[in-house]
């Protein structure tokens, strides 16, 4: 059972870097990060811009479009850059689609995307500027929150749920 | 022996109820300050809010989302036990302010450093913004370049006391955010730098 599910995991993985590949890196990071690791129990890895996936250590930036994971018996912990928290329990998967955070610029996006696992969440200063702003999506539902503490679980995202 | 049994009958019960549970879940837990928003789950075929603490809701590709109800302990550890321990502590934020037309701290935001080193000694932080602003009073380009000069003051004296030049992310406002929105262009309290320990 477990190891069908790592396997799965693990072709959905390889499946993942070759669409990734087969795109020209075309994707813009915006340049400021999106926020940064805290903490980190066991092995999380980060995949971006169709790179490799490379692990992930407390204290690295976090940019729009990375694609966050986490191991079986891992966690991980950001901050993102409006001083919301959110964290990853083991087996996770999260996409960063959006993330602004620029009040002097009047600029503020957030989206979201659990794809497996669990995650928590912390609201920050976006919420309390434009609580609209922050989106989630999980499971083909969207997640409008409106300044709280969340959590979210998902066993496993139909692959159909992601144009939603 | 006989309640030896009845008690394995009640586990594996309970386990194979908590198995046949839909595991897709949205939670609402009170704010760290205990403070209770709200959360809006919806999907094309319909939508629910969650507006009391520790009320969930569980999502089916082909249903509107669940009615709110509250899960058992059990289930909310076996979701979610490991993602809120990791939960990361909320950043603080100090507010240093400074001399008029200067980049001197007042004596007051002087005496505050030390407990800014100690917040970032105690959770060993690799995160620290420093956020420059000023008065209104002067034309913007000299307020912007101000609140830079102040902004980078505050970052040399912290790299100073020991924290490590790479962790800084700094940056200046001018006097585009004012902590308060006075009538005097000259409110002292927007003449500041707002560090946050992440």
């Amino acid at each position: 059972m477990r190891h069908a599910c790592l396997r799965s995991a693990y072709m959905a993985f390889a499946l993942a870097a070759l669409l990734a590949a087969a795109v020209p890196p075309a994707f813009a990071a915006a340049d400021a990060p999106a926020g940064s690791v805290k903490s980190l129990a066991g092995e999380a890895q980060v995949a971006r811009g169709g790179a490799a996936p490379t692990a992930l250590k407390a204290g690295d930036k976090i940019y729009e479009k990375d694609v966050l994971t986490t191991s079986a018996a891992a966690s991980l912990g950001l901050v993102l850059r409006d001083n919301s928290t959110l964290s990853l329990g083991p087996s996770s998967r999260l996409v960063v689609e959006r993330f602004l955070f620029a009040p002097e610029k009047g600029a503020l996006a957030s989206l979201i995307r659990i794809k497996k696992g669990s995650m928590a969440y912390t609201t920050g200063e976006m919420a309390k500027l434009s609580p609209e702003t922050m989106q989630f999506m999980a499971a083909g539902y969207t997640i409008g929150i409106r300044g709280t503490h969340i959590l979210v679980n998902v066993d496993e995202e139909p692959e159909n749920a992601e144009g939603r | 022996m006989s309640s030896q049994r009845l008690l394995s009958f009640l586990v594996a019960v309970l386990l194979i109820s908590a198995c046949g549970k839909n595991r897709n879940v949205v939670l609402l837990l009170p704010d760290p300050d205990g403070h209770v928003g709200s959360v809006v789950v919806q999907n094309d075929l319909g939508s629910q809010t969650l507006a009391q603490a520790g009320t969930a809701t569980r999502l089916s590709p082909k249903a509107a989302p669940s009615a709110p109800e509250t899960l058992s302990p059990a289930e909310q550890e076996q979701l979610f036990g490991p993602a809120q321990r990791a939960m990361p502590s909320r950043p603080v934020k100090f507010i240093l302010y400074f001399v008029s037309d200067s980049v001197q701290l007042t004596s007051e935001s002087q005496a505050l450093l030390p407990t800014v080193l100690a917040s970032a000694a105690e959770r060993k932080t690799q995160d620290i913004a420093v956020v420059g602003h000023s008065s209104k009073s002067g034309d913007e380009a000299y307020n912007m370049d101000l609140s830079r000069r102040r902004a980078e003051t505050v970052r040399r004296l912290l790299v100073k006391s020991g924290l490590e030049p790479g962790i800084f992310e700094v940056t200046s406002h001018g006097s585009a955010n004012p902590l308060i929105l006075s009538a005097s262009p000259h409110e002292p309290r927007n003449r500041r730098v707002e560090v946050t320990v992440r």
